[in-house]
């Protein structure tokens, strides 16, 4: 397991939490949804853990939107990326 | 001399085969024999201490029974062997609290965890045995270099309940260890679900806006009764209100005029003194 880590400090936070309170979603449903126990959707709001391809498109289907809408990647800071 | 080799062919064969057991039976045994014992304590805290000290009393306990065994530990005066049975049953105790605690990870059988649980108990596994190995490894150095030290422990003649319990733990310990290592890095899921969480927020709103409601209606009712209070006191005795100085009325205070009742107050209080003395 990792350490814990504020979500703004993941290299990639995602708008997970948000999403699914718009949606007016439980945990536990999105989990269903998507087929992973609850508490990896908390890890996920969190920023602790970075999901699988498998498991971002799944969160994308349920939420109608592309990856890169759910997930942010954030700037190194050595410098830019293209 | 062959039998000098004994402790680490001990050590080497219960690696293997607690390697193999963690491998390859432990999961079928815990399909078959999964406890459904489940540490629910809604507090970060307490789980966080219980799953640290578990692994405290597993380490204790397990320090204890080895000293127990006959010439382990011989002090002076010091009786050990009583201990024997008992530490070995909280140890044992301890092992499968460990194995059960909250379902441990690293006892569940891979069709039952997503994708973040099996990474996490996949890691569990190489931790558990560089630790244990490492651990081996430093003891059999030391038990090595006192033994090049002095001459006074015979490997050869060691006691086989001295080896037995030794072998005993050992295997325990490689079975109980990525359960350990889960339970000390305790990953502390939700501690309240979801749905509890928004059920408390919506009660504490409800409450907020039932008492903002109430306090609306007292404030009404309050406005109402000093209305009437203010009539009753209007109609009956108007004559009979403090009689304050409109702002800006001069009064005639010790024969000067001043402005407004409180000025005249003041002004008054020297006058008094003046007639005491």
């Amino acid at each position: 397991m990792t350490g814990r880590r504020p979500a703004s400090e993941s290299p990639f936070p995602n708008r997970i939490a948000e999403l699914r309170e718009r949606a007016k979603m439980s945990r536990l449903e999105l989990a269903e949804l998507v087929g992973v126990n609850s508490q990896t959707i908390g890890y996920l709001e969190r920023g602790e853990y970075n999901p699988s391809l498998a498991l971002a498109f799944r969160l994308s289907d349920v939420f109608g939107l592309t990856v890169e809408k759910i997930f942010v990647r954030n700037q190194p800071k050595g410098g830019k990326r293209r | 001399m062959d039998a000098q080799w004994l402790p680490y062919a001990v050590v080497v064969g219960t690696a293997v085969l607690a390697f193999l057991f963690n491998m390859v039976a432990s999961p079928r045994l815990t399909r078959a024999l999964n406890s459904p014992v489940e540490v629910h304590v809604p507090w970060r805290r307490p789980r966080i201490i219980a799953g640290k000290s578990l692994v405290t009393i597993w380490f204790a306990s397990a320090a204890l029974y080895l000293a127990t065994l006959p010439q382990v530990l011989e002090l002076p005066g010091v009786d050990l062997s009583g201990w024997s049975i008992p530490t070995l049953a909280i140890m044992l105790l301890a092992s499968f609290a460990a194995t059960t605690y909250k379902r441990s990870l690293a006892q569940q059988v891979e069709d039952q965890l997503d994708e973040r649980e099996l990474a996490a108990r996949n890691g569990f596994y190489p931790l558990a045995h560089q630790t244990v190995l490492m651990f081996a490894s430093t003891l059999f150095v030391i038990l090595f270099i006192v033994q090049l030290g002095s001459n006074e422990i015979d490997l050869g003649t060691i006691n086989s309940e001295t080896a037995l319990g030794s072998a005993i733990t050992l295997l325990f310990f490689f079975w109980v260890t990525p359960s350990l290592v889960h339970a000390w890095r305790d990953p502390v899921p939700d501690e309240v679900s979801e749905e509890m969480r928004r059920a408390l927020k919506d009660a504490k709103r409800e409450l907020r806006r039932e008492f903002r409601g109430l306090s609306i209606e007292i404030d009404a009712a309050g406005a109402e009764v000093k209305d009437e209070i203010r009539k009753a006191m209007g109609m009956g005795e108007t004559s009979k209100k403090k009689g304050r100085s409109p702002r800006g009325l001069k009064v005639a205070v010790n024969g000067r005029l001043v402005k407004g009742a409180s000025a005249a107050k003041k002004r008054a209080k020297p006058a008094k003194k003046g007639k005491r003395s």
